[in-house]
């Protein structure tokens, strides 16, 4: 299964949020790669705290073999590279969790047939050995994004392969449901370029679905919440919820939420099941990872509006 | 591991050094699952692997199915990795060709032999096309570098590259209409890269590392007239390499959350467990006397066994509870 990882604006949550599902999807037994396509910034390396891939691989990473210049691209285990401790362990059950790290100095190049080519054999050759991989786009329209579309379009995939999931980040604020909703439906966005790819724009639509990242609760005021304050934010999240409606992203089309956890205001990282023992973490959003991660491999969530 | 083999019939071939008799030779095995869900019959087969128009590939049924691709050539105009000083270039063809095992287990095997110095720059092509899976360096390089160089550098997109000579060997078939592209078994492609540097009259002497990469590496001395088969005992290896891994995948995926262990275990041994015979494809003496000294120090069949049993035993404990599942339904 491919998953795709796409949000409009920067900083939205997209990338921690995408190797905290693959860690939780490691966890539930499945093998997991993560390709960093976000070539501009790969900053996977660093979320799984790799000191030697913190802003990509010197060596042949994704960009480098995308546009032709290594037969294969660099790849490591991220419980064996890995300096966080806590990390290296693989619990009894699990499954691998492996990072094709992005190119140190990546940036964005102009999409030929050949990068398309190269790009259905990658999404081939880890279709076949993993069970799920994520593929983290930069945010916005990129070359990536079509390139990627363009390598799952039925013209090229067979109809008998494994589903497809699109994932649509965005926070959950006025102006990044409207840039998020933009991003799908304007007249170049996503569903445009994936009906120009070749889907046909029902089936497309069905395969995506948004995570509302860093959602605040009322504990967002402070430890004294007044009844004001409560009831302001329930009805700026009603307003919200119409609004993501009215532009296209709601309920149906929710793939969930993550609470805004403070651990990650400070820090991108992986947020692990130890971090909320020692109540460094809120239990809320490993909760929200792990339904997340429950979410997308089974297909009933997938399945009609 | 540096192991001489048994003595076999000793070449003498001491003939002066030929300006244009290769030194060293590079190959690569690459190594995977047919992208299929049922094994190719052995027509199929026959049929997928002629590569080439009129020629048809060689095959045989016994011990296990397997069947060998003519000879197809590549142009090549590239560098070659060396350890210290200027990459030599290289000009000429390489040689490569696909194996399927049991009609499943694809490789792709890609070779190039290095004449050292041939000349000063490049001559017309037709020099070099009349020297079949061979490239000439301009420029001098001392053997044992290019060896190193070849075995340890990251291939980049000027360097000699014969994965993905191999790999592109192995794309060929999946235009064939058998190929389902719905495997029923995760497995990963692995790759073995070897080296041998020719002398004649020398008895083999192989180093074999299997490097944290994944990727095992052979580097050999070797007479000229042992290299085909020595061409065999790395395509031996690398595919035994691979059954190994896949096996052990399977079993290791088999004890995942959530998962049904027969969904692994069952192909795995359906589609793998009848493969192993390393020796089976030896046909000389040099090298299963090679294999047996690799044995001794890698114990890979011993490793197989041990893996398989695993496996049989888990299929057993399953068996085993499934029918006390029943029994105790029954009996409610
Ligand atoms: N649930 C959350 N609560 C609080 N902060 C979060 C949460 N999720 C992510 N963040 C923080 O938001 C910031 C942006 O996250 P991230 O880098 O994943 O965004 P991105 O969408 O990948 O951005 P870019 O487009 O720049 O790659 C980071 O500092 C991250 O730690
Ligand atoms: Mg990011």
């Amino acid at each position: 299964m491919l998953v795709f990882s796409s949000s409009d604006k920067g900083g939205t949550g997209r990338s921690v949020t995408s190797c905290n599902l693959a860690y939780r999807l490691s966890l539930i037994g499945q093998d997991v790669a993560y390709l960093d396509f976000d070539f501009g910034s790969p900053t996977a390396g660093a979320i799984f705290e790799i000191p030697t891939l913190e802003r990509g691989t010197p060596d042949g990473g994704l960009h480098s073999y995308i546009l032709g210049k290594v037969a294969e691209p660099a790849r490591v285990d991220v419980r064996v590279v890995t300096e966080r401790t806590a990390l290296k362990e693989r619990p009894p059950g699990s499954g691998k969790l492996s990072l094709f790290p992005g190119d140190v100095g990546g940036a964005e190049f102009h999409l030929t047939n050949d990068h398309i080519k190269k790009a259905i054999d990658l999404f081939e050759t880890v279709e076949r050995e993993f069970d799920v991989a994520i593929v983290d786009l930069s945010a916005g329209r990129s070359s990536a994004l079509d390139m990627s579309l363009q390598a799952v379009s039925p013209k090229v995939r067979p109809r008998k392969a494994d589903p497809i999931r699109w994932l649509l980040f965005h926070r959950w604020t006025t102006q990044h449901v409207i840039a998020a909703s933009g991003l799908l439906f304007a007249e170049n966005g996503i569903v445009a370029c994936a009906t120009n790819a070749g889907f046909d724009q029902r089936g497309f639509r069905s395969m995506v679905r948004t995570i509302r990242t860093a959602v605040p609760d009322d504990t967002a005021f402070g430890k004294e919440t007044t009844p004001e304050q409560e009831a302001w934010l329930r009805k700026s999240d009603d307003i919200l919820k119409g609004l993501a409606k009215a532009r296209g992203l709601g309920q149906d089309l929710l793939a969930g939420l993550t609470p805004l956890e403070p651990m990650l205001l400070w820090r991108e990282q992986v947020i692990m099941d130890v971090d909320v023992k020692r109540r460094l973490a809120k239990r809320a959003t490993t909760k929200s990872f792990d339904e997340l991660a429950d979410r997308i491999i089974h297909d009933d969530a997938w399945e009609g509006f | 591991m540096a192991r001489p083999a048994a003595p076999g019939q000793r070449h003498e071939n001491s003939d002066p050094p030929d300006k244009h008799r290769p030194q060293v030779v590079l190959g690569a095995v690459t190594t995977g699952l047919l992208n299929t869900s049922e094994p190719l019959p052995m027509e199929a087969a026959r049929q997928a692997l002629a590569l080439l128009p009129g020629v048809s590939p060689d095959w045989r049924r016994h011990p296990i199915e397997q069947v060998v691709s003519p000879d197809l050539f590549f142009g090549l105009d590239c560098k070659l990795a060396v350890r210290s000083g200027a990459q030599p270039r290289a000009i000429g063809t390489a040689r490569a060709r696909a194996v399927l095992t049991a009609g499943h287990v694809l490789q792709g095997s890609a070779s190039v032999a290095v004449v050292l110095d041939a000349s000063k720059r490049r001559l017309p092509w037709a020099h070099y096309a009349a020297r079949t899976g061979t490239v000439e360096a301009i420029n001098k390089a001392d053997p044992a570098d290019l060896v190193t160089g070849f075995l340890h550098a990251r291939a980049g997109n000027t360097l000699l590259d014969l994965g993905k000579t191999g790999s592109y060997v192995m794309s060929l078939l999946d235009r064939v209409p058998q190929v389902d592209r719905q495997a029923r078994l995760k497995t990963q492609t692995r790759r073995l890269l070897w080296a041998a540097q020719l002398v004649p009259g020398t008895e083999p002497e192989a180093q074999v590392e299997a490097g944290d990469d994944g990727v095992f590496r052979v580097r050999m001395a070797i007479a000229p007239q042992l290299l085909p088969t020595f061409v065999d005992f790395c395509e031996v290896l690398a595919l035994h390499d691979w059954l190994l891994a896949a096996l052990k995948n399977a079993f290791d995926r088999s004890a995942r959350r959530g998962r049904r262990a027969e969904d692994e275990i069952d192909p795995a041994l359906t589609y793998l467990g009848h493969i192993w015979n390393p020796t089976a494809h030896l046909s000389s003496q040099e090298m299963r006397s090679l294999w047996q000294a690799l044995e001794d120090e890698a114990q890979l069949t011993w490793e197989w066994q041990s893996t398989l049993t695993r496996v049989r035993d888990k299929v057993t404990l399953l068996t085993r509870k499934a029918i006390e599942e029943t029994l105790h339904k029954e009996s409610v």
